[in-house]
C-alpha cells in the first residue's frame, strides 16, 4: 500500500460518507413534509378559535399530521438513522420557541388588528399562521443543526 | 504494513460499502447500488461476504411497494471500519514526514 492508494481511499471514504449524511439531510428536510408538518402545527395551534368538540378535532388532527409525517418519511426513508438525545433535545427547544411565537404573534394580532379570540379568523388562527411560516423559515437552521448532529455520527446504529 | 490495515476490508466495492453505511443505521439496498454504481447481483456478492465476516447485517423489510433489503454495519464492522480508515490515515500521515525527519512511533 503506497501513499496514494491509501489517500485515494481515504477520499473515497470521505466522499462516500458524506453522500450518506446528504442523503439523510435530503430526505429530512425534503420540501413536502416541511410543509405538511408546518400545515399540522397550523391546523393544531390554530385550532383554539373552534367550538368544543371542533376545536379538540382539529388540535388531535393537527398533531396527528405533524407527527404522522414524520413516521411516513421515516418509513420510506432509504437510509435511516436513530433518533439521538440531541435530536430530542433540539427538538423540544424548536418547539418551545415555536410556542414563544405564537404566544407574541397572538397578542401582536390582537393590538394591532383586534381579532377577535374565538373564530374563524381569531387571534388563534392568525398566531397559528404565524407560527407555521416561522416553523418553514426555521427550517435552514433545523437542517444545520442536523448536520452537525449526523457529522458527529449521532444515529448511527 | 500497517498493523489495523483490513485487505479484506481494502477491496474497493467492500470499502464503498461499509464507508456508506457508516454514517447512517440502516441503509436500503438500492441507496448503496446507486451510490456506488454496480449491479445488484455484485453488490449482493459483496454485502453476502461482509455478512458473512460479520462486518453487516441484512433485513429484509415488507412494504406496500415491494420488498425492500436493508443493510447496516454491526459493531464489529465498525471498529473493523474505523481501525482501516485510521492505517489509510497513519500511511498517509507518515509519507508527508520530510525525509529528514525520522517518523515518531
Amino acid at each position: 500500500m503506497n501513499f496514494q492508494n491509501a489517500q485515494s481511499a481515504l477520499d473515497d471514504i470521505h466522499r462516500l460518507q458524506d453522500r450518506t449524511r446528504e442523503e439523510i439531510l435530503r430526505q429530512s428536510f425534503a420540501l413536502p413534509y416541511v410543509l405538511i408538518a408546518a400545515l399540522g402545527l397550523f391546523v393544531s395551534f390554530g385550532s383554539g378559535g373552534f367550538d368544543g368538540l371542533w376545536s379538540s378535532v382539529a388540535q388531535g388532527l393537527g398533531l396527528l399530521l405533524y407527527a404522522g409525517v414524520g413516521i411516513v418519511r421515516e418509513h420510506r426513508a432509504s437510509v435511516r438513522r436513530k433518533v439521538t438525545v440531541q435530536d430530542v433535545v433540539f427538538h423540544i427547544g424548536l418547539i418551545a420557541v415555536l410556542v414563544m411565537i405564537y404566544g407574541i404573534a397572538r397578542v401582536a394580532v390582537w393590538a394591532l388588528f383586534g381579532l377577535p379570540s374565538e373564530g374563524l379568523l381569531s387571534q388563534g388562527t392568525a398566531a397559528a399562521a404565524v407560527m407555521a411560516v416561522a416553523y418553514v423559515a426555521l427550517t435552514p437552521i433545523n437542517r444545520r443543526v442536523t448536520r452537525a448532529t449526523v457529522a458527529l455520527g449521532g444515529g448511527r446504529g | 504494513m500497517e498493523a489495523h490495515f483490513d485487505e479484506f476490508l481494502h477491496v474497493p466495492a467492500r470499502l464503498s460499502i461499509v464507508a456508506l453505511l457508516a454514517p447512517a443505521d440502516w441503509v436500503e439496498f438500492g441507496f448503496l447500488r446507486d451510490s456506488i454504481g454496480t449491479s445488484d447481483s455484485a453488490l449482493s456478492k459483496q454485502v453476502s461476504a461482509l455478512a458473512a465476516a460479520g462486518y453487516v447485517a441484512v433485513r429484509k423489510g415488507q412494504e406496500k411497494r415491494g420488498r425492500r433489503t436493508y443493510v447496516r454495519l454491526t459493531p464489529e464492522g465498525l471498529r473493523a471500519f474505523r481501525r482501516h480508515a485510521a492505517a489509510l490515515e497513519r500511511i498517509v500521515a507518515l509519507a508527508r514526514v520530510p525525509p529528514d525527519r525520522p517518523a515518531l512511533g
